[in-house]
C-alpha cells in the first residue's frame, strides 16, 4: 500500500503503533500536494506549518503513551467556507479575500484537531457554494484526477479533487443541494450528508442556512465512519444542530442488513434513458437484491421549493455586496443572486410551508421502509466548461440540473451516503444511501454491505492521469 | 401566479430600485433568465394545494443565545 492510498483507518493505526509518525506522514502529504495541486486546482491555500506543528503534538503524545485521538495523524483538508484560524473564509470569492482572518477554527475544524487529525490546508470550490460544477471563474476549476479535463462536481469540488487524488484520505465539505453528493459522485468516493442538523456548521460561511449540511469525504466507509463519528456533537453555536446525543456508526458497520428493508425509489428517480445512472443502481440493487419500488411523492415539486429557497436566502444573506461589489463576483452566481433578490416574499414562505409537508410525506414512508436507494448524479462528470448537456435526448443547461437527484432528498433533510459503484464505465458513477432522518446508522450499514459485495470503487486515480 | 405570464424585464425594473439595486445591461439578460426560471419553479409551488394548517418548515426556538 502506498502512502497516498492509505485511508483513515490505516493511517491512524500506524501512527498510534509508532509503524510511522505523524511527522511523516504529514510531510509525504504536503509534498504530494506540493506534486499536483497546480494540476488540479484542489487547495487554495496550504497550511505546512500548522500541520507539522499538530504532528509533533501527536507523536509528543505516542511517546509519551497517551492518547492521541481516534484520527492520530491522519491528514485532512476543508472546503474554503470553513473558517481556520490566521485564514481568511474565502467561500471560493474573490470579494471574502478582503475579510479579516478568522480568529478561531470552525468546530469541525476544532473537533477533528481534537481528535489527533492534521489540517493541510482549504479546498477550492463553487463561489459561495452556488455550483454543482467545481468550476470557478476567480482560482480556476478544481480537476477531477480521474480525468483532469472533466468537472469533479460542485460545489465541494476541491475537497473531492484531493481525496479522489490521494493527496489526503479524508476531506471536509458542504451541502445545501447535492454539493458533497455531486462531487463524490463525479470523483468516486463516499460522502455522507447527514441529517439536517447533526453536524455543526458553527464557522462556516453560510448559503442558504434553511438547507446547509455539513460532512467529510473518504475513500472506504469505514474511513467515512470514522471521520463522521469524530465530528458528531451538539453545538449552541449552530442553531439548527440538534441537542441529541453522539450517536457514533463505526462500531455498527459489520453488523450485516438483515434487518433493514430497502427498496429503489422509481418515478422521479428512474433512470430510464441515463444508461450510467442506470448501470450504478442495477449494480446496486442486484447486489443487495432489492426488488421493491418506492415513490416519493411530489420530489419535482420539492426541487422547485428548493430552488426558491436556496435563490432567495442566499441573496438576502449578499444583498449588500450585491448592492455595492456585483461586478467582483462569478457572472453566473451574481446574476442568479441578483434574481433572487427580487423574488416576492409569498413565493419562499410557500416553499418554506410546502417543506413542512413533504417532509412529513418523506417521514411517512420510513414507517413502512428503512433505506431507499436513489441515483445520485443523471450522469458521470461532464468536460470542464461545458454548459449544456443532453439527457433523454432534451438539451439542456449542466449547472441547474446535475443536481436534479440530490436536491429533492436534502429538502426533506434525510441522511444520505453517497457511494460510488463499480460500474463498467470509464468514469466514476455514484449512488445516494438515504435514510430516515436521524438514522445515518442505517444508510452507512447498508454502504458497507455494498462494499463487502465488492461492487464499490473508491480508488486512488492513477497518478499519470494528472498530466498536463 | 403562472410562469407564462411573468414579465421578467418588468419585475426587474420595478424590484430592483425598491431592492437598491443598480442592475446594468450586462446583468439584465442573466437576471431576467433566472428570474424566469425561479417564476417556473416558483409556479410549481404555488400551485399545491396545501392545507391551511400548513406551517412553514423553519421554526424558532428563542435560546438565551439570541439576546447575545
Amino acid at each position: 500500500m502506498t502512502a497516498a492510498s492509505m485511508g483513515v483507518a490505516a493511517l491512524a493505526r500506524a501512527v498510534r503503533t509508532r509503524l510511522v509518525s505523524a511527522r511523516e506522514v504529514t510531510e509525504a502529504a504536503l509534498a504530494r500536494i506540493d506534486a499536483a495541486n497546480t494540476a488540479l486546482g484542489a487547495f487554495t491555500a496550504v497550511t505546512a506549518d500548522r500541520a507539522l506543528a499538530e504532528a509533533a503534538r501527536v507523536d509528543a503524545a505516542v511517546a509519551r503513551g497517551d492518547d492521541p485521538g481516534p484520527l492520530a495523524g491522519v491528514p485532512y483538508a476543508v472546503k474554503n467556507l470553513f473558517d481556520v484560524a490566521g485564514l481568511p473564509t474565502l467561500a471560493g470569492s474573490k470579494i471574502n479575500r478582503d475579510r479579516k482572518p478568522a480568529a478561531f477554527d470552525a468546530t469541525l475544524v476544532s473537533r477533528l484537531r481534537q481528535a489527533g487529525a492534521l489540517l493541510t490546508g482549504t479546498l477550492n470550490m463553487g463561489e459561495f457554494a452556488y455550483d454543482f460544477t467545481g468550476e470557478n471563474a476567480h482560482y480556476g476549476p478544481s480537476r477531477n484526477p480521474h480525468d483532469p479535463s472533466r468537472m469533479t462536481g460542485g460545489s465541494s469540488g476541491g475537497s473531492g479533487s484531493a481525496v479522489a487524488a490521494g493527496l489526503v484520505p479524508t476531506a471536509l465539505g458542504s451541502d445545501t443541494n447535492g454539493s458533497i453528493r455531486v462531487p463524490a459522485s463525479f470523483c468516486g468516493l463516499f460522502g455522507i450528508k447527514p441529517t439536517f442538523g447533526r453536524l455543526s456548521r458553527a464557522g462556516t460561511f453560510a448559503f442558504c442556512p434553511a438547507l446547509d449540511h455539513v460532512g467529510p469525504f473518504a475513500r472506504s466507509v469505514e474511513d467515512l465512519a470514522l471521520v463522521y463519528d469524530a465530528v458528531q456533537g451538539a453545538d449552541p453555536d449552530d442553531p439548527a444542530c440538534s441537542a441529541g446525543g453522539v450517536e457514533p456508526v463505526t462500531a455498527a458497520l459489520g453488523g450485516g442488513i438483515a434487518d433493514i428493508r430497502l427498496a429503489v425509489a422509481d418515478d422521479y428517480f428512474a433512470t430510464d434513458g441515463l444508461p450510467e445512472a442506470a448501470a450504478a443502481m442495477a449494480l446496486a440493487s442486484d447486489a443487495l437484491g432489492v426488488h421493491r419500488r418506492i415513490t416519493i411523492p411530489q420530489a419535482a415539486r420539492a426541487r422547485a421549493a428548493a430552488y426558491i429557497i436556496t435563490n432567495t436566502e442566499s441573496s438576502a444573506l449578499h444583498l449588500e455586496t450585491l448592492r455595492t461589489r456585483a461586478d467582483d463576483y462569478d457572472p453566473a452566481v451574481r446574476d442568479r443572486m441578483l434574481a433572487g433578490a427580487l423574488l416576492p416574499a409569498a413565493w419562499y414562505v410557500q416553499a418554506q410551508r410546502f417543506r413542512h409537508w413533504y417532509a412529513g410525506q418523506c417521514e411517512h414512508l420510513f414507517d413502512a421502509l428503512d433505506v431507499v436507494l436513489a441515483p445520485a448524479t443523471p450522469c458521470p462528470a461532464p468536460p470542464i466548461g461545458q454548459k449544456t448537456m443532453l439527457l433523454r435526448g432534451e438539451e439542456m443547461l449542466v449547472r441547474p440540473n446535475i443536481g436534479v437527484f440530490t436536491q429533492p432528498i436534502s429538502f426533506a433533510g434525510l441522511p444520505v451516503v453517497a457511494v460510488p459503484m463499480a460500474t463498467d464505465g470509464p468514469l466514476p458513477m455514484g449512488i445516494q444511501v438515504i435514510a430516515a432522518p436521524w438514522r445515518e446508522d442505517h444508510a452507512f450499514r447498508v454502504a458497507a454491505a455494498l462494499e463487502s459485495a465488492g461492487v464499490t470503487r473508491a480508488t486512488v486515480a492513477p497518478s499519470g492521469s494528472l498530466s498536463p | 401566479m403562472t410562469a407564462d405570464r411573468f414579465d421578467a424585464e418588468a419585475h426587474m425594473d420595478v424590484l430592483a430600485p425598491t431592492m437598491g439595486l443598480a442592475i446594468s445591461t450586462e446583468q439584465r439578460p442573466g437576471v431576467a433568465l433566472y428570474l424566469s426560471l425561479s417564476a417556473d419553479m416558483a409556479s410549481q409551488v404555488l400551485a399545491f394545494s396545501l392545507p391551511q394548517e400548513s406551517e412553514p418548515a423553519a421554526v424558532f426556538r428563542p435560546t438565551r443565545r439570541c439576546a447575545r
